[in-house]
């Protein structure tokens, strides 16, 4: 079968689509809203999963907590020594953390340490100096490493904040009173929720900041030996310290995704009635049900088409609208996630994590999720249009024209 | 005998068309030219009985080859038309070559010929629902003289045109 062929039949297909607009015009809009939907939701989705896994990696292997009435409370540094001695654990350090507003309206997690202990965990959140700047070491005091996306964020402000390596920063205290800062190292990190929220400090300072009493701490923060069973050793950790919670790296993935991703369920169901909608539509306004499209397929069977011919037209017809349909729906959704921020939306899937998001909701565009969303495009309009007409096409022409 | 809603349109019809012949079919409505013609075009099968094309017995041949032939040696000139509404005279006549290796140019050129031929030359970009009925009637031989037909089946083509 040579090239003239298949451009003809391309080019008939094509004037179809162009010549029934209401038709096409209507299967493009409802693929252009379901796809819409579709991958504004699973762009974010994708960029919070994509975020807290790198937040996970960059975290402890473990998280020691203590509840008292089903809330957190502070628990004893000394409880340390005992999970050091756990067999499995390579370090256990504590970690003095909580919430402080700059003054800006931004609010910011500091988080102190101790420095000689975290410093050597390596790939651990903050321990990526960008530039000149430096970790923190072991006899420093007001000093602080902050996020890339903080000195970014602070930069595009109203007040253009440039912060840099010995730039000072004053922040508001539990008491509401200042305390100055130095900053000694900028950090990067894979996750928008540390780059742009991450304030790493010694453990005083941070206990200073945040009225925590000494010689308590928030949590602890574990990690364990290289070959070691993750799980094996948080059992250990939980049996030889019932009183405390313990959270391995994959429990706290869960809950930091459940917190960010708790909604998308809502927004799945809505794609699917979206989705059925779309092919319903295809259904009806194509060969299936249409006097007019059966007798065109007769009519190309009696002229000589080959039932392949028929197919092929009808799969182009499908395929072009579908792709037109489903890469405007992508290029909207680009947009409205991307550009506008997906108003409503974010705030929707997100609640009220939105708010602690400093650096903008997390988006990414993976393959995957393209993929995906033109393949649920595309086959199901595929289907409806050309299952009817493989109907018509395998009849006798004089029949498929008559109507009978 | 057969079951009430069976209806024999055709029976112990035996017909030769030789080559070169033009051949008339009359008979009152209802008694089975047009099945006879869609027999004759390969547009249905008989129910009995045979069908030979240039001495070659078509019944034991697939859909595929007899949509070939249909495609490459018949030309058929329906009852009702049955043109595309959407489509210009132009469009409609080219459309037996779509299927073909033909390249579109060079089918819009034949198709043009043919209804310059018969005497369409003002209305060739014009849709079919804009045509008249003798002129659609014309569109409708044009695009059966497409493929350069060795049999020229043609049901009630004048049906439309003035006398």
């Amino acid at each position: 079968m040579g090239v003239h062929r298949h451009v003809n039949l391309a080019s008939y297909a094509l004037g179809n689509v162009l010549k029934y607009r209401v038709r096409s015009t209507a299967v493009i809009v409802a693929l252009i809203l379901s796809t819409t939907l579709l991958c504004s939701v699973q762009f974010i989705h994708d960029g919070v999963v994509q975020d807290v896994t790198c937040s996970m990696e960059e975290g402890p292997d473990i998280i020691l907590q203590q509840l008292v009435g089903g809330r957190q409370v502070p628990l004893p540094v000394s409880w340390c020594d005992n999970i050091s001695r756990t067999r499995g654990v390579r370090m256990a350090t504590p970690r003095v953390w909580g919430y402080i507003d700059v003054g800006s309206g931004y609010l910011f997690t500091v988080m102190g340490i101790n420095a000689s202990d975290y410093g050597s965990a390596f790939g651990a959140v903050g321990t990526d100096i960008i530039g000149d700047g430096r970790f923190l070491s072991s006899n420093d005091t007001r000093k602080i490493v902050i996020g890339q996306g903080i000195v970014d964020m602070m930069a595009a402000s109203a007040a253009s904040v440039q912060i840099h390596v010995g730039s000072k920063l004053s922040l508001i205290a539990y008491d509401d009173q200042l305390v100055e800062f130095e900053v000694v190292g900028v950090f990067s990190s894979k996750s928008k929720i540390f780059s742009y929220d991450l304030i790493i400090t010694d453990m005083d300072s941070a206990r200073r900041l945040l009225g925590v009493e000494n010689g308590t701490c928030t949590d602890i923060a574990v990690w364990i030996e290289p070959g070691r069973d993750l799980n094996s050793v948080a059992f250990r950790l939980d049996n030889a310290m019932p009183e405390a919670r313990v959270l391995t790296r994959d429990a706290l993935r869960d809950i930091a995704l459940q917190t960010y991703g708790g909604r998308a369920g809502i927004i799945d169901l809505l794609w699917v009635v979206l989705v059925m909608t779309v092919v319903l539509l295809a259904f009806t306004v194509s060969s299936a049900g249409s006097d007019e499209a059966r007798r065109e397929v007769g009519l190309l069977k009696a002229l000589g088409f080959d039932t392949v011919d028929v197919l092929e037209i009808r799969m182009f017809e499908s395929t072009v609208l579908s792709l037109l349909g489903a890469s405007l729906g992508v290029s909207t959704a680009i947009v409205y996630d991307f550009v506008l921020g997906a108003p409503l939306l974010a705030g929707y899937l997100l609640g009220w994590n939105l708010v602690l998001l400093n650096g903008g909701i997390p988006l990414l565009i993976t393959l995957s999720a393209l993929f995906m969303v033109y393949a649920v495009a595309i086959v199901p309009v595929l289907v409806a249009t050309v299952v009817p007409a493989w109907k018509n096409a395998i009849a006798e022409p004089d029949i498929v024209l008559r109507g009978v | 005998m057969g079951s009430p809603r069976e209806v024999h349109a055709l029976r112990g019809v035996s017909l030769t068309v030789e080559e070169g012949i033009v051949t008339a079919i009359a008979g009152p409505s209802g008694s089975g030219k047009t099945t006879l013609l869609s027999i004759m075009g390969l547009l249905t099968v008989p129910s009995k009985g045979r069908v030979y094309l240039k001495d070659q017995e078509m019944s034991g041949f697939s859909e595929i080859y007899r949509t070939r032939l249909r495609r490459e040696e018949i030309g058929f000139v329906f009852q009702s038309q049955y043109l595309l509404p959407h489509l210009t005279a132009v469009e409609n006549v080219a459309l037996p070559h779509l299927a073909t290796d033909i390249s579109i140019s060079e089918v819009e050129h034949i198709a043009r010929d043919r209804l310059i031929m018969l005497g369409m030359e003002h209305r060739l970009d014009f849709k079919v629902a804009e045509l008249s009925g003798g002129e659609q009637q014309r569109v409708s031989i044009a695009r059966a003289m497409m493929n350069d037909p060795t049999i020229l089946i043609a049901d009630e083509p004048s049906s439309s045109m003035r006398s």
